[in-house]
């Protein structure tokens, strides 16, 4: 159990460019264990490419990530996959596609990561995923396929494949922006029970009344850095950065 | 294995030879079943039915059957008709008979790719079908179309080898001739691929060639 | 001698083409398709040396007639010390151009599937070799099946070639008939007769296997 002053996530000065287009520009950003901080920016502000870059699916140009206090890769610019997938079986994520495996079942979606990097046998893994299953509200699916669920369903077995690794920190990518409205409430419950549970949550997100209910931290990202970041009424209601007036006030007036 | 690429210089015009005739055939064909193919593929989408299906069934079995076993229905099937060929003349009437299919394929899907409102337009302004099809739908088919028409080039240049089953003296049979003389399997068979290279890089060039050409067209129109 | 008696004469010689044909394309396709997902695998991915290497053989050998790497396989292979039977070298130079193809095709499939699930997969902690296997394979299969089965049918009017290197497949048979008869249309006839059936067999084949698969993976039409 970590200590209450080792933060859960905590990258330092992390730069990364896709060609010509830098999508981080030095972020500096520590997460305690159980805190939930909201991501917010306008689009191509370098928001997803933080989340990627903190479990490796791309791997920063230059600093720091470190995982409860543990270091991922020693500074090389190639670290062996090996040592990632110990890493991300500690991070778990949660796409704004969702990304499920289509050929697979709910229940075979969610039993497959524990299974075969934890070597959870089936029986118990097959249990853990129907407790998980229930508790964001899907069970009576387990047996269907991706295909027959409705979008915020998908997410929501996203969510469970996602904790059946029993990851220390949740990533979550827009989890919402590609739902339909009336299927994002269901999706954001299933976030906020996590959180109430403790889970230490690391959110990108569009939906600002989640952020400002949810959130210990808010952190506005522009340009591929943090320029503001703080409690959320703070953040949402007076916003000291021009950028971000700018951006809420966007917001505001659609 | 030792490998003595000096007999090249003694034998390099047999293979230029066989090159040339593979050169001369592959041009020929592709020349020849160009055509056909565009007639083909517009006959296909005639509103007749039986026109269709006619075309549609000697398409499968032409596609369907072995090019080889094509050459020698020509080779020895059109004498008994009365038609006496030489052998390049009747690998040249075999392979475009069943390249002209192939290419129908090709551009029956590249016509297929020009959007069906671009007739309506053109009825709607009162242009004739032929007028039509040779100043909008063609031009507009041909980017579409160009890839899968280089690519079936490349076969035919490929497809001129069995046409030594015929005597042809092509560049494939030239080789095995040539190193039936000189007993160097790796060296000559080499050398002939190589020209095959080089062969395949001016079709390829064609290809470029014509991406240019397509994409000049189009960005003069939008300019 | 009629025509009817010249059939009888020749059928059992063709009737046997028939199934060396069919054997030689079970057997290439076979034998290729293990080596095609390999290297299919190893390309996409990324292996350093490898992936460069197997790019090279890929291309250099779709650039090629058969016909060129069948010779340059019978004939050398006397060189390196090796004797093969004419069926072998028809065989290996069937299976070398057909995984050349087949290792694109699959290539091209891989990279059609979703990019995202590699990156799901990656999220969970799931290894490079579990992700294609469990994963990635199981979603291209089905979009696999039409561009193998056309591969295929391919292998199969290709195993015609064999007959440069005396191997009695149908198209050997038939023309041998047809050199000794002079009845094309009947033994050339015949042999096109036995190449569709084939390729219906396949079609059928074909069927089969992709609703296998739709049920299997109770995918919805247009996945």
């Amino acid at each position: 159990m970590s200590s209450p002053l080792t933060p859960m996530v905590e990258v330092t000065n992390l730069h990364k460019a896709y060609g010509p287009i830098v999508a981080l520009a030095g972020v500096d950003l520590s997460v305690q264990p159980g805190e939930v901080v909201s991501v917010i920016g306008g689009s191509g502000s370098g928001k997803s490419t933080l989340l990627r870059c903190i479990n490796y699916l791309d791997p920063p140009d230059q600093g720091v990530v470190l995982i409860n206090g543990n270091r991922i890769g020693d500074g090389g610019p190639h670290v062996p996959e090996r040592i990632l997938r110990k890493h991300r079986a500690e991070i778990g994520m949660v796409f704004q596609s969702f990304n499920l495996f289509p050929h697979m079942t709910v229940l075979q979606n969610v039993i497959e990561a524990p299974c075969a990097v934890r070597g959870t046998p089936k029986k118990e893994a097959i249990e853990l995923a129907y407790d998980l299953l229930a508790s964001v509200g899907v069970r009576d699916k387990a047996e269907s396929f991706p295909s027959e669920l409705s979008g915020g369903q998908q997410q929501r077995v996203a969510i469970a494949r996602a904790l059946a690794m029993k990851p220390q920190v949740m990533l979550f990518d827009e989890p919402t922006s590609a739902l339909d409205p009336e299927l994002v409430g269901e999706v954001l419950n299933a976030m906020k029970q996590l959180a109430r549970e403790g889970m230490t949550m690391l959110v990108v997100t569009h939906e600002m009344d989640f952020a400002e209910e949810v959130s210990n931290r808010v952190a506005f990202f522009s340009e591929g850095k943090i320029v503001e970041v703080g409690a959320p009424k703070e953040v949402l209601r007076n916003p000291q950065h021009p950028r971000l007036q700018a951006f809420l006030s966007r917001l505001n007036s659609h | 294995m030792d490998l003595d690429f000096s007999i090249l210089l003694n034998v390099w015009p047999a293979l230029a030879a066989g090159a040339a005739t593979t050169l001369k055939l592959t041009g020929a064909v592709l020349l020849a079943a160009t055509p056909f193919g565009v007639a083909l593929a517009l006959l296909a989408n005639s509103n007749r039915p039986l026109v269709g299906a006619s075309i549609a069934s000697v398409s499968w079995v032409m596609r369907g059957v072995p090019p080889l076993l094509i050459l020698f229905f020509c080779f020895f099937g059109l004498p008994q008709l009365g038609i006496t060929l030489e052998p390049f003349a009747s690998a040249f009437l075999a392979m475009t008979a069943y390249m002209a299919f192939y290419f129908a394929e090709i551009f029956r899907s590249g016509l297929a790719s020009v959007p069906a409102g671009q007739w309506q337009a053109a009825r709607a302004l009162g242009m004739s079908p032929l007028r039509t099809l040779v100043r909008i739908i063609i031009p507009q088919a041909i980017p579409a179309a160009l890839p899968g028409f280089v690519s079936h080039a490349t076969e035919i240049l490929k497809g001129t080898a069995l046409s030594a089953a015929v005597a042809v003296p092509e560049l494939t049979s030239a080789a095995r001739r040539v190193f039936a003389v000189t007993y160097k399997p790796f060296e000559i068979f080499i050398a002939a691929a190589i020209i095959y290279a080089f062969l395949d890089g001016l079709l390829l060039c064609i290809q470029l060639i014509g991406e240019r050409w397509a994409d000049r067209r189009r960005n003069r129109r939008a300019g | 001698m009629s025509k009817l008696d010249t059939l009888l004469t020749y059928a059992p010689d063709l009737w046997q083409g028939f199934f060396l044909t069919i054997w030689l394309t079970i057997l290439t396709l076979v034998i290729s398709l293990p080596f095609a997902l390999a290297v299919a695998l190893v390309r996409d991915a990324k292996i350093p040396v490898a992936k460069t290497v197997l790019a090279v053989f890929v291309n250099i050998f779709r650039m090629l007639p058969a016909l060129l790497v069948l010779f340059f396989i019978f004939y050398g292979a006397p060189s390196l010390g090796i004797r093969l039977s004419p069926v072998t070298a028809a065989v290996i130079g069937m299976t070398v151009m057909a995984v050349a193809y087949m290792s694109e095709d699959i290539r091209g499939t891989l990279q059609s599937v979703d990019q995202r699930q590699y990156a799901a997969s990656k999220a969970l902690g799931l290894s490079y070799a579990h992700t294609i296997r469990r994963i990635i394979l199981p979603q291209a299969i089905p979009v696999l099946i039409p561009p193998l089965m056309t591969r295929a049918i391919i292998v199969m009017k290709g195993t015609s070639i064999a007959s440069f290197v005396s191997v009695a497949e149908l198209t050997a048979q038939a023309s041998r008939a047809t050199s000794i008869s002079f009845e094309p249309f009947i033994f050339l006839g015949l042999a096109g007769v036995g190449y569709l059936l084939i390729a219906g067999l396949l079609a059928i084949l074909q069927f089969a296997a992709e609703r296998h698969v739709r049920r299997r993976y109770r995918l919805k039409a247009g996945y």
